[in-house]
């Protein structure tokens, strides 16, 4: 079996720290001896994991980009790599820094020291999915019958994340975190403004530079009582549809529970929260397990599980890589039916993806490598088999997409059933092979998200795919 | 030396002991390919009458393949016991036939097996009917240790076969686990996988190997990849206890299946050495008639005789374990449920006959007109022969190398009806565990959900 | 009486692999449900073996057929040296009706399961064939092949000069799937090379790799065979280099 090794890294900006991770992924064909291959990512290690760094701020509402960059080339050279040894990776800004003001110039300056990344950003669904994975709740749920939730508790933000099977199925996230409030030893000196409903709401009266005796002590536990009891709450998914039977904590806040110390050891309330956590009993009816990881979680899973991998994939152009933030939209074409209507689906889809992307093109400009014209276009073709019907499938897309192909735009289909291959072929016939294609499977997708396609690996053979379900919601 | 019988009016004359051999055997598709077969069944009747004519000397003189030009026969002819063989050196292959079925105990035949060579006790299956088969069979209790003991006369155990289509970590525990809730796994947990490297091979090995200690299971495990990645596994680190590899009755024949004698060698000693397991037996064969031909090494023999001279190479390795694959060669080899039938009564004879505890994959492939009942038939003959163990596969369905063997129900039915049991250690262990209770399924029998905590 | 301790922990064994646990029993035997699917699924394959292409599914293919030295069915089973060779008349006829010194030859063989060539081959070869055609590879005459080995590629490319030959055949079935399918794949066969020359596509079916899309890669294999000059263990050697 040919098997083939990439280095991937993983870059996590959070509100109180910033962590990277060198890992060394193997993809493997698990087809099958003589088989169609079947590629697929089979282990993953950590080759390095640098220190705990804490984000270095401007002012509470700028991140300090150069610090950033300096620390990220510091400990590149520290693990002994250069941006080149590097085939794939995500930087992810998460939690309250993502609201940071120049997060996205962080992220874009970032990028263009460490390598090719398929992703460059985060928004609370992908965030939360990674932190749990990274801790190991994805895992541990195909072990067992039930549900696994990881609770990663960050400096800025709580991201729970629920697991069945191995597969998500719901996310949220609260703000609450350790590092809302920060203190110097003597007196608070940070309240972070998204506290203020709380502490208005429960009449806690907590202002910067309250001294750390006597009552604020104790006003202070009654903020972190509050707020593992909103942690508590939001344990049931769904509207309560989904509860899980096992918890797993993860995030700073879930080291300082594994190792306490005195109240205010990292200048925050971290520790307060940690303890109050230990104490609670709202969460005695669910069994706890320790998490794979707990500071690290997020970077981890950066590192490790932000990439899927489509194997059959037809791309006919080179030095187009990676392609960033491609919003999705989808087509229905689930049968043989569908095929009829398929040039007036394209049709009203076109007329949405119009409408969206005046809406986006603001921000989206200030990408350099933004795609303003591309976009992807999923369908499931579930009951779509026959080659005859595929023909007909190939010749309505290139029908409806002939305007867009001749001015060199990059038509880039994804097909949830198992064609992209034959299809691309299909398709390729048809535009000639000078003009560029993308066909992809493997890789789950719906309308609304978006998705960054790296430059292919092992041997051209498989394309690295990072799906972001909604990045910077716009608040 | 005369090879002629005169039956009525017509002279049937063969031109060497092979072919006197290959015309006396019973009727398989693979003799037939290879055009040493019978032509009618009168010239079968006549070389039978040849053969029984023949003494023990004179086949010895005459192996299937010269001393000189293989090594299969070098280890077997170095191997014979001389003063057995001296005994029984002008004894001719009826009176020899006679003495074994007459005899009462079977340590005696053993002693004397040891002077026999391949192609001799190839003859003596030649000259007996089924049922002769098994009473002679059942008489030869073969005992040897990997980290249990196999072997013991009230006896039938089984290998726990979890193959998965992709060798899945989780999917080859699902069938392990649901295989010993049968009560099958004491001669070996034993996958064949999917993807012969070192890196899987230790992964599946040690994997089984912490199944088998976090429940205290006395068994063995085994990996069955190719002999050599078995040996860097090892190497590597692999909780390994039983060396696997399939073997072939010539030089050539091993070649086609990357094989040498001395590769054998070393692994017995690597794995005797370094190995998990208690020992000394650490080796496992597996055989099966018509692998020579397919290979074409097969020298103008004919299958039962190629067979044969895998187990004198086996029997040089004093192995834990040998069976015979008798259905899996395809039609072409073994070609229905009589063939079936008779190819593994003569494989556990023969293999019991050269002092190893035999056992057989009773099995078949789609290809063949054959179904669950006929290897049905054979493993209760076999049981009644005392064959050592059989194959336990979820309901009998290789869902990896797609054929059919025996299912872990099967096992337990069988033990139940001829009152037969695991290996001892084993036994206690599913009593222990509420599996088999008293000769009976207990009231976990069938349940693998009571390993799960 | 319950029957598993814990069903749902059942329910996850079962998912982990598609062998036939979870199966129950009444006393050491087979419950009636588990015993009629296994004969149902044995009943599949068996038949898929013994059973003939019927001559209306090679007309609606819309190819000739020819038929290796097999009397029958039983005899292409016992004997797979006569599964591999033509009689000279039909090695005659074959070398009249096709094309000669193609790039690349493909036919269909019954092989050990019939139901194969009738799932397949309309999705496999339409496929294969658009691909190759839109590429300028040049294109034998398809043909099928009745009691067909995967060694009668070692007769038929030397007989129409083909560099390359494709034999997709039945595949002997298991108890998952009794339509499948292989691609057995030589560059220059001829009737002294070795097994280990042919490059294999197997497992193609519905419920493995669907035949559409498993078209698709071999037409990409086919084009890189024909570039490389060698299939097989060679083939792979090559490509891994």
């Amino acid at each position: 079996m040919e098997k083939n090794q990439i280095i991937s890294a993983g870059i996590d900006i959070g509100t109180s720290t910033t962590q990277l991770i060198f890992s060394r992924l193997t993809l493997a064909n698990t087809g099958g001896f003589g088989s169609v291959p079947k590629i697929e990512v089979v282990k993953k290690e950590i080759l390095y994991r640098s220190r705990i760094h804490f984000t270095p701020l401007i002012n509470d509402e700028q991140i300090d980009a150069e610090e950033v960059l300096k620390i990220v080339l510091e400990e590149y050279m520290a693990a002994g790599y250069t941006p080149r040894d590097i085939d794939t990776g995500a930087v992810i800004i998460t939690g309250e820094t993502a609201r940071k003001r120049n997060a996205k110039a962080v992220l874009s300056s970032l990028s263009e020291i460490a390598g090719d990344f398929v992703v460059a950003s985060a928004g609370p669904v992908l965030e939360s999915v990674l932190s749990g994975k990274g801790a190991g709740a994805a895992e541990l749920s195909k072990s067992m019958t039930g549900i696994v939730a990881n609770i990663d508790i960050g400096g800025g933000t709580t991201n729970f994340s629920f697991f069945k099977n191995g597969e998500v199925v719901a996310t949220d996230c609260i703000n609450i975190g350790g590092r809302l409030i920060k203190t110097d030893g003597e007196r608070i000196t940070y309240i972070s403004s998204v506290l203020v409903p709380m502490l208005v709401g429960h009449s806690v009266d907590l202002k910067i530079g309250d001294s750390l005796l006597e009552p604020t002590i104790s006003k202070l536990k009654e903020l972190c009582l509050l707020m593992v009891k909103e942690i508590a709450k939001h344990c049931n998914a769904l509207d309560g549809e989904i509860v899980p039977d096992v918890i797993t904590f993860s995030g700073g806040v879930a080291n300082c529970m594994k190792h306490p110390l005195t109240d205010f050891a990292y200048g925050d309330i971290g520790m307060l929260l940690a303890k109050t956590l230990n104490c609670c009993k709202d969460f005695d009816s669910y069994r706890i397990q320790e998490a794979v990881e707990t500071v690290s979680a997020t970077v981890v899973g950066a590192g490790n599980y932000s990439m899927e991998i489509s194997g059959s994939t037809i791309m006919n152009q080179k030095g187009r890589f990676p392609m960033k933030n491609i919003p999705v939209y989808s087509l229905k074409l689930d049968c043989i039916e569908d095929i009829a209507e398929l040039g007036k689906s394209i049709a009203e889809l076109k007329r949405r993806q119009q409408e969206t992307a005046m809406e986006t093109e603001a921000w989206e400009s200030k990408d350099a490598r933004s795609m303003h014209n591309h976009y992807a276009v999923t369908f499931s073709a579930k009951n779509i088999s026959s080659f005859s019907n595929i023909e007909q499938v190939a010749n309505t897309l290139v029908e409806s997409y002939q305007k867009e192909i001749d001015a060199d735009g990059i038509p880039i289909i994804i097909v949830q059933n198992d064609l992209a291959k034959v299809l691309g072929q299909a398709l390729r016939r048809r535009i000639g092979r000078k003009k560029c294609l993308v066909c992809l499977d493997s890789i789950s997708c719906e309308e609304g998200d978006f998705i960054d396609i790296g430059e292919p690996l092992a041997n051209r053979q498989v394309i690295p795919v990072v799906v972001k379900s909604l990045i910077f919601e716009n608040r | 030396m005369i090879l002629k019988e005169m039956i009525g009016s017509h002279t049937y004359t063969f031109n060497s002991i092979k072919e006197v051999l290959a015309k006396a055997s019973e009727q398989k598709s693979g003799d037939t390919l290879a055009g040493v077969g019978a032509c009618s069944k009168m010239e079968r009747v006549a070389a039978k009458e040849v053969l029984a004519r023949l003494t023990v000397g004179e086949i010895t003189e005459n192996p299937a393949v010269p001393y000189d030009k293989d090594s299969v026969t070098r280890i077997i002819i170095d191997d014979l016991d001389r003063a057995a063989f001296e005994k029984v050196k002008n004894v001719t292959m009826a009176d020899l036939r006679e003495w074994i079925l007459a005899a009462q105990n079977g340590d005696i035949i053993l002693e004397i097996c040891r002077g026999l060579t391949s192609e001799v006790i190839a003859a003596t299956a030649k000259l007996m009917g089924n049922l002769d088969l098994m009473y002679a069979s059942k008489k030869l209790h073969i005992e040897a240790t990997c980290n249990t003991t196999i072997g013991g006369e009230n006896v039938l155990a089984s290998r726990l076969q979890p193959n998965h289509p992709i060798d899945d970590g989780n999917g080859v525990i699902a069938s392990t686990l649901e295989g010993l809730s049968y009560g099958v796994g004491d001669a070996v947990l034993g996958l064949n996988p999917a993807i012969d490297t070192v890196e899987s091979t230790i992964n599946i090995w040690n994997m089984l190997g912490n199944l088998r200690d976090t429940f205290q299971i006395p068994t063995q495990t085994c990996v069955l990849s190719h002999v050599t990645t078995q040996m860097n596994a090892l190497k590597t680190g692999a909780k390994a206890d039983l060396c696997f590899q399939s073997i072939a009755g010539s030089q050539a024949a091993l070649d086609a299946f990357g094989v040498t004698v001395e590769m054998l060698e070393e692994a017995n000693a690597m794995f005797r050495a370094e190995g998990s397991a208690k020992g000394p037996n650490v080796m496992y064969f597996e055989t099966g008639q018509g692998s020579e031909l397919s290979s074409n090494a097969h020298f103008g023999a004919d299958q039962g005789v190629m067979e044969n001279r895998c187990y004198g190479l086996a029997r040089h390795y004093k192995p834990f374990l040998v069976n015979t694959v008798v259905g899996f060669m395809g039609p072409e080899y073994v070609f229905d449920a009589k063939e079936l039938l008779r190819a593994g009564l003569e494989d556990v004879y023969c293999g019991h006959m050269h002092g190893l505890p035999m056992g057989c994959d009773c099995c078949y492939t789609n290809h063949m007109p054959t179904d669950q009942n006929d290897i049905e038939n054979l493993f209760i003959l076999l049981a009644a022969a005392g064959c050592h163990y059989v194959m336990g596969l979820p309901q009998g369905d290789d869902v990896m190398l797609m054929y059919q063997s025996t299912g872990y129900h099967d096992v337990a039915a069988v033990r139940e009806l001829t009152k037969k049991t695991a290996i001892p250690e084993f036994d206690a262990w599913l009593q222990a565990n509420g599996i088999w209770v008293n000769g009976k399924p207990g009231e976990n029998f069938g349940d693998p959900t009571i390993f799960i905590r | 009486m319950k029957e598993y301790k814990n069903p749902e922990q059942m329910e996850v064994l079962k998912k982990a692999t598609p062998a036939r646990i979870g199966i129950g029993h009444a006393g050491a035997r087979y419950k009636t449900d588990a015993y009629l699917k296994f004969l149902q699924d044995h009943a599949a394959a068996n038949d898929a073996v013994f059973e003939e292409v019927p001559e209306d599914v090679v007309k609606s293919i819309g190819v000739f057929e020819v038929k290796t030295l097999c009397a029958d069915k039983q005899e292409m089973l016992k004997r797979p040296d006569l599964g591999r060779l033509f009689s000279e008349e039909t090695k005659k006829e074959i070398s009249q009706r096709c094309k000669h010194h193609v790039d690349v030859q493909i036919y269909f063989g019954d092989g050990l399961c019939s139901p194969a060539i009738a799932a397949n081959i309309p999705d496999l070869y339409g496929a294969i064939e658009a691909e190759l055609r839109s590429q300028n590879i040049s294109l034998g005459t398809p043909f099928f092949v009745r009691y067909c080995r995967v060694n009668t590629t070692r007769t038929i490319a030397p007989l129409l000069h083909a560099k390359l030959a494709c034999v997709l055949i039945g595949e002997r079935p298991g108890l998952l799937t009794s339509e499948s399918m292989s691609a057995y794949i030589a560059y220059n066969p001829r009737p002294d090379m070795l097994e280990s020359e042919y490059t294999v596509v197997s497992n193609i079916s519905r419920v493995g790799v669907p035949p559409a899309e498993a078209a698709a890669y071999i037409a990409d294999l086919l084009i890189d065979i024909l570039d490389k000059k060698c299939s097989g263990v060679e083939y792979h050697a090559r490509i891994r280099e």
